[in-house]
């Protein structure tokens, strides 16, 4: 069996049709010895018990969850982002009359392409997750993602129609404007696709439009937005939503007999929260998607390619451009999160800050704009627990704020440093046209702005890639113990099946699986797109 | 709408619209995943590098109906997570497992598409064929687990029992392997004809040996599962007398019991196989003796291609009013319904035609894309 093994897995030096073989056949051999490792952890998980209580259950599934939705973030992030470095150097390329602008725009695209297909598959991946994993949260917030969702089925038919339309009518249509355009419709379907998905998730930390509900769980919230759901349908779906699920299967009816859950379905789209998030996010992106595709194209400069240098470089002054924009404005937009955080869940503020209370002269001043400003501790907050209307959940939420402080402060502030750096290269890369400035960047780092901008665009990459992370744990790792803020536990929305460890390690195991097949696609196929549009051309051209 | 409020209408339709145009492209997904490995093995057996060369072609066919597919297919989850909260809660807890076996389908065929193609002469022939196995057995899984979603909602067997913890009763569907071998069957026959078809009509009357022998290699392939498949299929609708009286009613258009007349579009069925019958043969007949016929391939394409749908409208449609069928009656599609909202019937019929057309402008737009790939590029263009 072994030879047999050995023999399937042989790799030929030269393939059937002339094509060098695999380049590193050791590369495979690396992959079949992990997988092989994998199997036997695999079977080690399948002795392990069951999980015996909806709290392990819930506990099984979130490092999956939490894995499937950072691969997922990935590659979304690049197919949110890039559409602002890829327009507006096609942009420039028509108005200038710029071959080079076009051709980066063109060979960026192809990235675009294949991040979008990645986050298509691993969105597959995080809404089966969502669907079948977490299945209480279709009851519980289904109704307040009714409009978010369906005008997301729209924003993403949009974007997969005109991603491909852009995608194959590149030099194929006489009016340039025109395939600018249809790129402008994929950015706006993309963008909106982003928002709807994060308006969603932005009910989940603010539930924006149940009133005065959440205050009364938690006293020290504040009123959230206005009333406009059925109060009594809504608390008698969640204090029942472990035993929900076993009434809806044996009688469907059961929901629709509480009546209407949400008068007003496009409150949530008002969300303020929704609007920041949105905002923020979508700069992150932008962010991470500038800054990446200056590094690879100044790794392409650096690594020698003299015949198309000048090309290389200006795409790296483009690109890093628009990330250091971007992070002006992410920053100014940070501030206003902060403040949304600051203003509906206070706990969070004061874990991520590292903060328990009393006088901050520095918070005060940009909190409350009053350095001498007194922000009430845990203990304060304790004391007002006996006006909840659920005293241990109240109780349970300040505890849990208080465990994770340790681990969401350096996150936060892995965040804001990772964000001031990239404040500082922003700054540098006025260089390039402040004589000023490029003088500072000489003195300080002892080289011309423009070396600065080609060695720090790999930090930079780095940078974003940290922020934007550091940011999104700080976001869902803060709302703990909930899962709908002041409302719901992740243990009421969780499956009744058993998680079993084997079903969370294969479901892992496939996301990182996702994850490499999609880093080497990134590499590989527009490598190869490119080589392919060489020989096309000299084809044609005899 | 008789027996719809505005949100299940709007959610009816929706969820129909997409699972149709997803179904029927993942049935061209499915079935060149399994034909292309067993041609490229059919080419190393013979030595037939023509053969090859057939498998790779198709390929790109299975690329581009992956895509649509795929598109579609998120459609359908979104939908079901927006519209049917409560549908969904039941599918997902209750038929947890075979939806975990199309979820694992799915997560083989995708990444292994993408492997096959890319290692394509240039590692083994024996590992390259394993993967495409790999990619062929994916393929075939999905149809596996989600067939047992729509053989429950036609008959709910053991719904108690997963009540209790039992999630493995769902599986004594009496539906449910006819139901999967159809679906295997069916998609075969409808790529092998599809491909036969376009093979043949791409030559434009430029026949050549090539196109001749792709054109009988997979007629050779369709003609006979077609006959299968439409056995299979018209076997399927007949034993659902027993198990789903109802749907058995509308299709044969007894009103007594259903609420809507489905007799003719399910005529249409067994009408479509015998076109795509006739067509095939026909076409079978002139390239045995080198020649290929444009309108014979134009027929055999729509009329295999239409095939799919036209069985799925069938069978999903017929439940209307209800979701669930539960013998000569059901649960209706509000009960599952997001039924906690208001929703107008102005915004749910808007939602709909926009629905219908950014399906068109899809569709249209994959039509364009398939043009302009397929156009050869010119010299001024470049």
């Amino acid at each position: 069996m072994w030879k047999a093994l050995g023999t399937t897995i042989y790799l030929r030096k030269v393939g059937e049709n002339g094509h060098p073989s695999l380049p590193h056949s050791r590369f495979l051999w690396l992959t079949v010895g992990i997988l092989t490792i994998a199997l036997f952890i695999g079977l080690y998980l399948a002795l392990q018990p069951y999980p015996s209580s909806s709290a392990a259950n819930a506990a099984a599934a979130e490092p999956m969850t939490i894995l499937g939705i950072y691969v997922h973030a990935f590659f979304l992030s690049l197919a949110v982002g890039l559409p602002y470095v890829v327009l507006p150097l096609e942009a420039l390329g028509i108005i200038r009359k710029d071959k080079q602008y076009t051709e980066a725009a063109r060979r960026i695209s192809v990235v675009w392409a294949i991040s979008f297909g990645f986050g298509a598959v691993t969105g597959t991946l995080v809404e089966f997750g969502l669907v079948q994993i977490w299945s209480g949260v279709l009851l519980a917030i289904g109704s307040f993602f009714f409009i978010p969702l369906v005008f997301e089925l729209f924003a993403f038919l949009t974007e997969v129609v005109f991603l491909a339309l852009y995608l194959y009518t590149w030099e194929r249509m006489k009016r340039q404007w025109l395939h600018w355009a249809i790129g402008l419709f994929l950015l706006l379907g993309s963008s909106a696709s982003a928002v709807l998905i994060l308006t969603a998730n932005s009910w989940m930390q603010t539930p924006w439009g149940t009133g005065s509900l959440v205050q009364a769980i938690l006293p020290w919230s504040p009123v959230i937005g206005p009333s406009a759901v059925n109060s009594t349908a809504l608390v008698t779906i969640y204090k029942t939503l472990p035993k929900t699920g076993s009434l809806v299967m044996a009688s469907p009816s059961v929901i629709s007999s509480l009546g209407y859950l949400l008068y007003d379905p496009y409150v949530v789209l008002l969300n303020p929260n929704a609007v920041v998030t949105s905002a923020h996010t979508i700069l992150t992106a932008i962010v991470i998607a500038a800054f990446e595709t200056a590094a690879i194209f100044s790794y392409s400069y650096l690594r020698g390619k003299r015949a198309q240098s000048g090309f290389f470089l200006r795409t790296v002054k483009f690109s890093y451009g628009v990330g250091a924009l971007a992070t002006i404005l992410t920053i100014v937009s940070g501030d206003q999160m902060a403040r949304i955080v600051y203003s509906y869940q206070y706990l969070k503020f004061l874990s991520m800050e590292g903060f328990r209370g009393g006088v901050d002269p520095l918070i005060g001043l940009i909190s409350n704009f009053n350095p001498s400003y007194v922000f009430p501790g845990f203990s304060d907050l304790a004391a007002t627990t006996s006006k909840s209307i659920d005293p241990a959940s109240a109780t349970l939420t300040i505890s849990k704020a208080e465990v994770i402080m340790p681990v969401l402060s350096p996150l936060y502030y892995a965040m804001i440093a990772s964000g001031v750096l990239l404040l500082v290269f922003s700054v540098a890369y006025l260089g390039l046209y402040s004589r000023r400035i490029d003088q500072l960047v000489r003195v300080v780092v002892r080289m011309t702005t423009e070396r600065f901008l080609l060695y720090s665009s790999f930090a930079a990459a780095i940078l974003a890639i940290i922020a934007g992370s550091a940011g999104w744990a700080v976001r869902e790792l803060g709302r703990q113990p909930w899962t709908i803020y002041g409302l719901v536990r992740p243990e009421q929305l969780i499956t009744p099946n058993p998680i079993t460890p084997v079903f969370s390690y294969f479901i892992m195991l496939v996301e990182v699986m996702v994850f490499g097949c999609g880093i080497v696609a990134l590499y590989f196929i527009p490598t190869k797109s490119l080589i392919e549009i060489e020989k096309q051309v000299e084809v044609v051209r005899g | 709408m008789l027996g719809f409020t505005p949100v299940s209408w709007m959610a009816f339709l929706l969820l129909g619209i997409a699972t149709l145009v997803h179904i029927t492209f993942v049935n061209l997904v499915l079935g060149f995943s399994v034909i292309i490995p067993i041609t490229e093995y059919l080419s190393y057996r013979s030595e037939d590098a023509k053969l090859m060369d057939v498998a790779k072609r198709t390929f790109k066919y299975l690329i581009l109906t992956d895509l649509v597919a795929g598109v579609w297919g998120t459609w359908i989850t979104v939908a079901l997570a927006g519209l049917w909260p409560t549908l969904t809660y039941i599918a997902t807890t209750v038929l947890f497992v075979p939806i975990t076996v199309a979820l694992v389908g799915i997560l083989i065929t995708i990444p292994s598409i993408a492997i096959y193609w890319y290692t394509w002469g240039k590692i083994s022939r024996r590992l390259h064929l394993f993967v495409g196995c790999l990619m062929a057995f994916g393929a075939l899984l999905v149809p596996a687990g989600f067939r047992m979603i729509f053989a429950f909602v036609d008959d709910p067997v053991g719904l108690s029992e997963a009540l209790k913890g039992n999630l493995y009763a769902i599986f004594g569907n009496p539906i449910y392997p006819t139901w999967v071998i159809w679906s295997w069957v069916g998609s075969l026959a409808m790529s092998a004809l599809v491909a036969a078809g376009i093979y043949a009509w791409r030559s434009r009357g430029s026949e050549n040996e090539m196109s001749v022998k792709e054109t009988t290699y997979f007629l050779k392939l369709g003609i006979p599962l077609l006959v299968v498949a439409t056995v299979l299929g018209v076997y399927f609708f007949y034993s659902l007398r027993a198990v789903s009286p109802y749907i058995f009613a509308a299709i044969t258009g007894n009103l007594t019991i259903a609420q809507y007349n489905f007799l003719p579009v399910f005529v249409l069925y067994p009408i479509l196989a015998l076109i795509a019958c006739g067509s095939g043969c026909a076409l079978f007949a002139l390239a045995r003796k080198g020649k290929l016929s444009k309108s014979a391939s134009f027929v055999l394409i729509i009329a295999a291609f239409l095939m799919v749908p036209v069985a799925e409208a069938v069978s999903d449609a017929s439940r209307a009013p209800y979701m669930v069928i539960t013998g000569d009656t059901g649960l209706p599609a509000n009960a599952f319904a997001n039924t906690m909202i208001p929703i107008s019937w102005s915004i749910a019929e808007l939602a709909v035609t926009i629905a219908v057309v950014v399906m068109s402008t899809f569709l249209l737009g994959i039509y364009f894309i398939y043009r302009v790939k397929t156009t050869p590029v010119s010299e001024e263009q470049l």
